[in-house]
């Protein structure tokens, strides 16, 4: 990484830059010291060459950030910044992190390589926290190989890179077509059978799945335990900010206080349940190919998308990767979603190599128009 | 992606990925060029994107 400048996420602490956390509450807020993760990065010969827009405390509201491919649509969210700013070529690399869909998701509609690693094998230390059973740090590239390189030096694991650049065999795939609770929109589910064919074609076996019924209602489980544990990392500067804070975070925030412990604790208990089931689920497959969004970034900012089709990976901390597959008839990036189960990072590095030659997007760079609109 | 990595300059640097932009540096390219492309690119691109909070 020696002289590389990556991006870095604005929720994520930095002794040179100030970290504002998406919202001028914390205006001219500068860390004394960098985050565990910028330590790394600084350590393998790296440098924060600039901090990324976050959407507010790396929740729900949009930030100023533009999708690079049709600047009137959002990029996605959280970690906005970083997903368009290597999209737009201004960056090879950046960091951002995920609690629910916010590498994943902003990497597909930007039409750049997301990769969430396992829950915990990016060290968290000096991110401004949203819920600690979910927050996940990850990073944006336009290769997978560089993907590797990139969360390979965070968590220490040279064995991704070297993954990442020896694409496994024809992968075995489970192809979930959609997530019960985020219905596809018109288009893109054609979109992904498309690539799932692709694959085949390319001498992948894909077998198609569909979301035990027991799961159904995974969200739920992964809403309570986001929306508790949220409404306590924030207490002290909701309590403080209220009328600064966006009406949609103060209600989202507000669920949170009003969840009973039993229930958070009930949450707890079948994210465990549901780490198992889907371990031994996932088991006879190399990975798991699923949408990462419901389509391509939606216009307007009035959201940054739904992130439901993230969501499952999230709830039992397993590593999922973005990768761009084709442009929808608006000239959006879509993609596919690969994941396998916790540890697993470096095989599915290994099956995204093999997948992203099979789709052939290559490294493109957005063709940034001024915004019409 | 495949280009002459000791030759590319300017816009060329700036789309350079991770690996080729240490492959670039390993064929003589300097950490500065490397930063100076991408701060041309980002020139071009922000006033549009407004990807950074902090530069």
């Amino acid at each position: 990484m020696r002289g590389l400048g990556i991006g870095v996420k604005d929720i994520i602490d930095t002794a040179a830059l100030p970290t504002t956390i998406g919202t001028p509450i914390h205006d001219g807020r500068q860390p004394t010291r960098d985050a565990a993760c910028v330590a790394r990065l600084t350590e393998a010969g790296g440098f924060v060459f600039g901090k990324t827009v976050t959407t507010a405390f790396a929740f729900l509201d949009s930030g100023a950030t533009r999708n690079p491919w049709q600047p009137a649509h959002t990029p996605g969210g959280s970690s906005s910044g970083s997903a368009a700013a290597v999209a737009a070529g201004a960056l090879a690399g950046a960091i951002g992190t995920q609690t629910n869909g916010s590498v994943v998701r902003p990497a597909a509609f930007c039409g750049v390589v997301g990769f969430k690693p396992s829950y915990g094998w990016l060290d968290f230390t000096g991110v401004h926290p949203f819920s600690e059973t979910l927050d996940t740090l990850g990073t944006f590239t336009r290769t997978v190989e560089d993907a590797g390189l990139l969360a390979g030096a965070l968590a220490r694991q040279p064995d991704w890179l070297d993954a990442a650049t020896t694409p496994s065999h024809a992968p075995r795939v489970a192809f979930l077509p959609a997530f019960p609770w985020s219905p596809m929109l018109p288009g893109a589910a054609d979109a992904l059978t498309a690539s799932a064919v692709q694959l085949r074609t390319a001498g992948a076996t894909v077998t198609p799945v569909t979301l035990p019924d027991g799961w159904r209602d995974a969200h739920r489980v992964h809403r309570t335990i986001m929306l508790y544990e949220g409404a306590r990392a924030l207490a002290a500067v909701q309590a403080a900010h209220r009328a600064r804070i966006s009406a949609p975070v103060n209600a989202a925030l507000d669920e949170g206080h009003a969840i009973e412990e039993a229930d958070y604790r009930a949450a707890l208990t079948a994210r465990k349940q549901a780490i198992a089931y889907f371990t031994e689920w996932l088991a006879p497959y190399d990975g798991v190919l699923a949408p990462p969004a419901t389509g391509g970034a939606p216009e307007g900012f009035a959201s940054t998308g739904d992130p439901g089709c993230c969501t499952l990976w999230s709830l039992v901390g397993f590593p999922a990767i973005a990768l761009p597959a084709g442009l929808d008839a608006n000239g959006l990036p879509l993609g596919v979603q690969l994941t396998a189960s916790a540890g697993q990072d470096a095989r599915l590095l290994a099956v995204a190599a093999w997948c992203e030659a099979a789709l052939g997007w290559g490294a493109r760079i957005a063709p940034v128009r001024p915004d019409a609109g | 992606m495949s280009m002459s990595i000791s030759d590319c300059t300017g816009e060329a640097l700036a789309a350079l990925t991770l690996a080729d932009a240490i492959r670039a540096r390993d064929a003589g390219r300097t950490a500065r060029a490397l930063a100076e492309a991408a701060l041309q690119r980002i020139e071009e691109v922000e006033p549009t994107v407004q990807a950074f909070a902090h530069l």
